[in-house]
């Protein structure tokens, strides 16, 4: 595998919180790490309403973009938490050799094939991994106290994903203090944004969002720290009268010297004061 | 209906659901911890408890008022994979045409567009703003994309 990645930005992301991605894209060229976007990339196969829908459509999906890694010999970065879940899940369902034969035999009708050679990384993952790098890279230390918000989907199923725990997670506060930031811990066991529901079922969406809001609010910090845009969309738009939400990359992409308007910070709707 | 092992029902629950729901313990754990439970959604205690029991397939609308947080699963001491179990059954649920609205508009949007959320006008105006790459997606990925959901289960909900 070579040293270079495929970037994976997702669906909702590029669409719709393109900001993100401005920002994801700073942090890695300031790392020096060498990418290229996934070519003919498409949705992940959504893991929280599509997946449950037609299980076998999200596997041989997922594996196509993993296939089209592959041939292109490099690893995949995602930015979205819910991506990471969905081709480690994949990923992880394909090292079964009955299920990588059927979905091979899919696969091969659009000229594709999986054979397990490709690694995902998830943004978060990639930067912990780079403790002396990230640091180098940190010109401007952002002294703020944040609380951290994982986001079920880059912890859970931990088995699988294998990059941090359900209970006392801590790579997301490791990272910020690289950036000089201090983070406080409402939850030992995060809870869910509610984020799954959004457009399913609006007021239960709402219920599950209230719980992180006011234990967030009442936890010292002065802005939500979470790698995943789902999350962010929860506490940036649908939150009411909570804190305001930085993304993992935002926080780092400031820290490493980018100008707020230059990654789109005007765009938030829960505004900041740094 | 009388049930017998020729039913593809029957046939499903023992190769599918059983080997998991039958691991279940009754401890409680998932229900202590799921956030939609607390808040009047989802059971999955009573589920996994009823699905062990062969009691019928449970296809009410809870089911998806699952957050899909997965707490549930990493919970449960006995290996039972109650997430996994209630995403079996939505499947099932889906299948006979119950399920949300919002999720049948999803399924075509993948298979018309290959994305879950659609680009709009403001997504083109923030690349632009932000200087990113168009980032539309390729005719090729297109093409590929339906291909695959016309031979496996997505197929079911989109029109051509
Ligand atoms: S995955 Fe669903 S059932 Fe399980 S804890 Fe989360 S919301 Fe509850
Ligand atoms: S946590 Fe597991 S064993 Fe306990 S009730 Fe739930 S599914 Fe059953």
């Amino acid at each position: 595998m070579s040293d270079a990645f495929y970037l994976f930005s997702g669906c909702l992301i590029p669409t719709r919180l393109p900001f993100l991605e401005a920002s994801s894209r700073f942090v890695l060229d300031r790392l020096g790490v060498a990418y290229e976007d996934l070519p003919d990339a498409a949705c992940c196969v959504e893991p929280i309403g599509l997946r449950t829908m037609a299980r076998d459509t999200w596997l041989v999906s997922a594996a196509r973009m993993l296939a089209i890694a592959e041939e292109g010999d490099r690893d995949i970065i995602t930015l979205c938490n819910g991506c990471y879940m969905s081709l480690r899940e994949a990923a992880h369902s394909l090292e079964d050799r009955i299920v990588r034969r059927r979905v091979n035999a899919i696969l091969g009708a659009i000229g594709r094939e999986y054979r397990g050679k490709t690694a995902v990384h998830h943004l978060p993952g990639l930067l912990s991994e780079r403790e002396e790098a990230v640091r180098a890279a940190v010109v401007r230390p952002i002294a703020l106290p944040l609380v951290s918000h994982p986001g079920c989907h880059m912890l859970r199923p931990s088995g699988v994903l294998g990059l941090d725990a359900s209970f006392r997670p801590e790579v997301v506060d490791r990272i910020a203090s690289w950036a000089g930031a201090t983070t406080v811990r409402a939850e030992e066991w995060p809870s869910c944004c509610g984020g799954g529901l959004s457009g399913i079922h609006e007021e239960l969406s709402a219920k599950l969002l209230d719980g992180p809001a006011r234990s967030h609010l009442t936890s010292g910090g002065r802005a939500i720290l979470t790698p995943c845009p789902f999350c962010f969309v929860q506490f940036d738009i649908k939150q009411k009268g909570g804190l305001p939400v930085l993304y993992l990359a935002e926080l780092m992409a400031l820290a490493m010297g980018a100008a707020p308007e230059r990654i789109g910070l005007q765009h938030h709707r829960n505004k900041l004061s740094l | 209906m009388r049930r017998t092992a020729a039913d593809p029902e029957i046939g499903d629950w023992l190769e599918r659901t059983a080997p998991l729901a039958l691991q279940c313990q009754q401890c409680g754990e998932c229900a202590a911890v799921c956030p939609s439970q607390r808040h009047g959604g989802i059971r999955p205690a009573e589920l996994m408890a009823r699905v062990a029991a062969g009691a019928g397939w449970p296809n009410e609308d809870s089911l998806w008022l699952c957050a899909r947080c997965m707490s549930c699963s990493e919970r449960c001491p006995s290996g039972a994979d109650p997430g996994e179990v209630i995403a079996l059954l939505r499947e099932r649920a889906a299948g006979r045409g119950q399920l949300p609205a919002y999720l049948r508009e999803e399924a075509q949007r993948f298979f018309k567009t290959g994305l879950s959320f659609p680009r709009t006008g403001m997504t083109r105006k923030l690349r632009k703003e932000l200087g990113l790459p168009v980032g539309e997606i390729s005719e090729k990925a297109l093409t590929e994309c339906s291909e695959i959901v016309r031979r496996t289960g997505l197929g079911r909900f989109v029109r051509e």
